[in-house]
């Protein structure tokens, strides 16, 4: 289009549109101009914690709890941490406020503030996080925090839990645990015992020795007994650990069955589970209260690895029917289930979302797994990773990272955990101390 | 048969005693870490008089007053003996069996006197040499792009995927080169998304201290009642994210038009600007306060100030639920390009939740675009800028 | 059956060693202990294996006779070599009524945890039925299934996974399960 033709075209059609203008608003008050901004970048989001200070006997701890807030906020991806050499202002006092000119000048769009004061094996820890270009506090990020000198850890958690749910606006998951099964030996001579850890690999607590196989442990929803599946009598049998006095229960014990694939329904009352009887497998629940067994599956294929939605009413699961392993959705009283994965491969151990939007599963297409989410009726489905065995995805308590297995290839294969974004950002390894499997996520802890 | 078993059983009985010893002492040995009890009170609030108190104090006095318990602002690098950067294993179980955590209250958050805006800089003590905090974020810095990101391995880039298929049963176990890294939400799944808007009214709301339309759609999408997963062919990103979103709820005020789509928009404030005569948008309702007079911003110049604010709108830190959700908001500047006011006119997501935190990424976007250079504002059109309406557009972000 | 028993002590002594792995592994927690190291492996590992060159021995069952069968790729359907196997393996049991078994089904390592258990499960059935209908009493077998848990070649190929496919009829001597 030439300069002069695109003018008049230009101005024919403004003289129109102002018309139409005019003629949809009889009233003479205008609307301000509209603008709409291009699209967003998508990086992490610069922030600045000056080590927290030290308001009496608090020692290494000030320092060790700003770095694990760093180290919470940053692990998500979400943020950077501008180190301390780059600060202008110093924070020397907690309550002393704060410059916002000079955070603004190296760009720390939030800051964090912080004292920590210890007397005897009292630990207090308090914040505040500032939205420095917007010149003020984040609402509801001031707050205190005291409890026991060995409990440090958490605090800093906590603390870093209020800030990322404040900036995100979703929920954090730092202050929380992670149940696995702690690997060790040859592949074809794998010993495993259950542990716990905090979601980023520190403090591991074993839970039971390596004697007899366990796997896939899960917490139930208030984070106070784990079921796993336990090789303890020679047969697969479910397990209820109480996780405070490590007391244990076999669930179930109908001779010449096994039971496995357990997981509690939200209320935590209820296990469902996979039973096999006379080599088929289906899904059964078992009230914990009353004993009651009730068979929701009863076809001829494998109908195994079951989850309930967060509201109770729904359980999504893994079975061949079709001929290979695919992902249905049923009532959770039973029922025929709809199919939900249509992609070519096979799928498996779905796990709906603490949020109830996704469902995670295992897919394995082409020799290789992934780990992926879809909605829950099926569509938008994502695959996260890609490798030569990822299985098995939990979620964080606030439905937005996924930790998986992950196993390498051969006769020195070995497994360990990784957790991903559910964008499929922020893939990383969890730092454990031997090789790990079977990841399963607790609530936030109160 | 009974011969054959005594010695092993006596092998047997002694593991079997030790076995019994790690029963009854393992649990007090190897037990999970006694409860912490967290508790949890809000810290101290000052007024903003105090605050302002604090500030004035802080500038007459020069900040390089030394706090009171630490003199010197440490000088020395590394002086702490730096036990462990952050995730660090803990091998040691241990001793007490004891219940995880308590229970404890929630932290409440409490509502903190906003500081008054920033004091003068002041002249703090320029950093002496800290030790920069060690963190273990080796693999998180600058953050790479989100296609990158997703694995190590040969998965390539979940730039959108078409993944076209059927629910077949048998199994490939060949290998074909074939990579399915997603299956694209289809715009009329957006489509369908935008109708539910409407019938749940239940999570409507109406924000009535801002006068603005608040529409939260439902989480959870329709059930489909079967799968037939056919591939959409995918029409593409930039329409197709703004697109949804933008006819809101029956009761948007109308005057939405031009707003689709950026380069369209551009292209249409470039043909009001120059159409020069005409004021730009129809009348208010909503504020009605300050009418803009004066010239119109050219295409041009509203293109400038879309990218410049674009730039510093980051969503690298937002919740998947921000990145469905769209606001208009209305800013008042002052005559020198500073972001004076800042009103929620009209927002559309999920929950409220996320149309409160994208209000405060947008803000934050203006005011970071003021400090570090300024909107380009046209300095002779002072008085039609001086209110303009923003429109921060989220949507389809989260695919990327 | 006593003939053997004094050339069979040493075996079974080893055998019997299986019950100090958690003694190997101190570090352990409260552990399985108790109940696992006892009743857990007993009957099943704790049996002395025998003169391979004796027919009513385990040993000879295992080798000569075959004590698995090996499946294709997602199946649990018994391949005519594997039926060979196992009526000689019913034939065998037939013959020596003082031994129950344990069939445990296996999985390569393509697949899921849950998957692969079921799916083990299906195979044990698979051999037990056929043992079954070649006239062994069905209270003398028990199954049970390892999923991918126990492979018994480790590289991760086609020729380790055909290996790790697997049933295997693992004799309890005494018992009748």
């Amino acid at each position: 289009m030439t300069r002069p033709m695109k003018e008049t075209f230009q101005t024919l059609l403004a003289l129109t549109l102002a018309v139409g203008t005019w003629v949809t608003s009889p009233a003479l008050a205008l609307d301000p101009p509209r603008i709409v901004i291009g699209s967003p970048v998508i990086e992490p989001m610069p922030v600045a914690v000056p080590t927290f200070i030290d308001e009496g006997g608090a020692g290494d701890y000030a320092r060790e709890i700003s770095n694990v807030v760093i180290s919470d906020l940053e692990g998500t991806g979400f943020f950077r941490n501008i180190g301390e050499e780059a600060h202008i202002s110093r924070i020397t006092s907690f309550d002393g406020g704060v410059a916002f000119e000079d955070w603004k000048a190296i760009n720390a769009q939030v800051l964090v503030t912080g004292a920590v004061s210890v007397a005897g094996d009292r630990i207090t820890v308090k914040f505040r996080a500032y939205d420095v270009f917007n010149g003020n506090t984040l609402e509801g990020a001031a707050l205190q925090f005291a409890g026991t000198t060995d409990g440090w850890r958490r605090m800093a958690h906590k603390v870093a839990d209020v800030i990322y749910s404040k900036i995100t606006g979703e929920s954090g998951y730092f202050d929380s645990r992670v149940v696995f099964v702690a690997e060790s030996g040859p592949k074809n001579q794998r010993l495993k015992r259950l542990a716990v850890m905090d979601y980023d690999g520190a403090n591991v607590a074993y839970l039971t020795d390596s004697s007899s196989i366990v796997i896939a442990p899960r917490f139930s929803p208030a984070g106070d007994r784990i079921l796993y599946t336990s090789y303890e009598t020679g047969f697969p049998r479910i397990t209820l650990m109480d996780v405070g006095s490590l007391d244990r229960r076999t669930l179930d014990e109908q001779p010449g069955t096994m039971t496995f694939a357990p997981r509690f329904s939200p209320d935590g009352g209820t296990v469902v589970f996979s039973l096999e009887r006379g080599g088929n497998t289906d899904i059964s629940t078992l009230s914990l209260g009353s004993g009651q067994l009730s068979h929701l599956t009863n076809a001829p294929s494998i109908e195994t690895a079951p989850s309930f939605s967060p509201d109770g009413s729904q359980i999504v699961f893994e079975s061949d029917r079709s001929g290979t392993p695919q992902i249905y959705v049923m009532p959770a009283g039973g029922g025929e289930g709809t199919r939900i994965s249509g992609g070519k491969g096979r799928y498996g151990t779905p796990v709906w979302s603490p949020r109830g939007d996704y469902i995670a599963f295992t897919k394995q297409n082409e020799g290789r797994f992934h780990i992926g989410v879809m909605r829950t009726d099926g569509t938008e489905e994502r695959l996260l990773t890609a490798s030569f065995l990822d299985e098995g995805p939990t979620w964080a308590p606030n439905g937005r990272v996924l930790m998986f297995t992950r196993e390498t290839s051969g006769s020195g294969g070995q497994a360990s955990l990784w957790s991903v974004d559910i964008t499929g950002r922020n893939l990383k390894q969890i730092p454990t101390e031997g090789p790990a499997s079977d990841p399963a996520w607790s609530p936030l802890l109160p | 048969m009974q011969t054959r078993f005594q010695t092993g059983t006596v092998v047997s009985a002694i593991g079997h005693a030790g076995l019994v010893l790690w029963v009854l002492v393992g649990d007090w040995l190897f037990a999970q870490e006694p409860p912490e009890d967290i508790i949890v009170t809000s810290v101290s609030m000052i007024s903003s008089e105090e605050f302002d108190a604090l500030q004035a104090a802080a500038t007459a006095v020069p900040a390089e007053e030394p706090a009171p318990q630490r003199p010197e602002p440490r000088p020395e690098p590394e002086p702490v003996a730096e036990p462990e950067p952050a995730p660090e294993p803990e091998p040691l179980p241990e001793p007490e069996p004891e219940p995880l955590p308590e229970p404890e209250p929630e932290p409440e958050p409490v509502p903190e006197p906003e500081p008054v805006p920033e004091p003068p800089p002041s002249e703090a003590p320029q950093a002496e040499e800290e030790q920069a905090i060690q963190s273990d974020s080796t693999e998180i810095q600058p953050a790479p792009e989100a296609e990158e990101i997703i694995a190590p391995d040969p998965v390539q880039p979940e730039t959108e995927a078409e993944t076209s298929d059927t629910p077949e049963p048998a199994v490939s176990e060949d290998p074909a080169a074939e990579e399915v890294i997603e299956q694209e939400p289809t715009e009329e799944t957006v489509a369908e998304d935008t109708g539910d808007v409407t019938q749940t009214e239940a999570n409507e709301e109406q924000d009535a201290e801002t006068g603005m339309t608040t529409s939260v759609r439902p989480k959870s999408r329709p059930e489909r009642a079967a799968p037939e997963p056919e591939p959409e062919p995918e029409a593409e990103p930039e329409v197709a994210a703004a697109e949804p979103t933008e006819e809101p709820p029956a009761e948007e005020p109308a005057e939405e038009q031009p707003v689709d789509d950026q380069s369209t928009e551009d292209a249409i404030a470039a043909l009001l600007g120059e159409a020069s005569e005409e004021p730009v948008e129809e009348a208010s309702e909503t504020g009605g306060q300050d009418l803009p007079q004066g010239p119109p911003l050219t295409g041009g110049e509203m293109g400038d100030i879309s990218s410049a604010i674009a730039r510093r709108w980051n969503l690298g830190a937002a919740s998947t639920d921000v990145m469905s959700t769209m606001v208009v908001i209305r800013v008042s500047f002052a005559q020198d390009g500073k972001p004076v006011s800042f009103e929620l006119l009209e927002a559309d997501g999920p929950t409220q939740a996320a149309i409160d935190n994208l209000f405060s990424i947008a803000k934050r976007a203006v005011n970071r675009t003021h400090t570090e250079g300024g909107i380009p504002l046209p300095p002779d059109k002072f008085d039609t800028w001086r209110v303009l309406d923003l429109v921060f557009d989220a949507n389809g972000m989260r695919v990327r | 059956m006593s003939i053997a028993a004094k050339s069979l002590l040493l075996i079974a002594v080893l055998g019997l060693a299986a019950c100090n792995n958690p003694d190997r592994y101190g570090a352990g927690g409260a552990g399985a202990g108790g109940a696992g190291g006892a009743g857990g492996m007993g009957g099943i590992d704790t049996t002395g294996l025998g003169d391979p060159n004796n027919p009513t021995s385990i040993a000879y069952f295992n080798q000569t006779v075959g004590d698995r069968v090996l499946f294709a790729v997602d199946q649990s359907t018994l391949s005519p070599e594997a039926r060979g196997i196992l009526t000689a393996q019913a034939n065998w049991l037939n013959q020596n009524p003082g031994y129950a078994a344990i069939i445990e089904g296996h999985a390569d390592e393509q697949g899921t945890r849950e998957y692969n258990l079921a799916l083990g499960a299906r195979r044990a059935a698979a051999v037990q039925n056929f043992l079954v209908s070649q006239g062994v009493a069905a209270n003398r077998l028990r199954t049970t299934s390892y999923g991918k848990e126990k492979p018994l070649e480790v590289c991760s190929e086609e020729v380790c996974y055909a290996k790790n496919r697997r049933a295997e009829t693992k004799l309890l001597a005494g018992a009748g399960a």
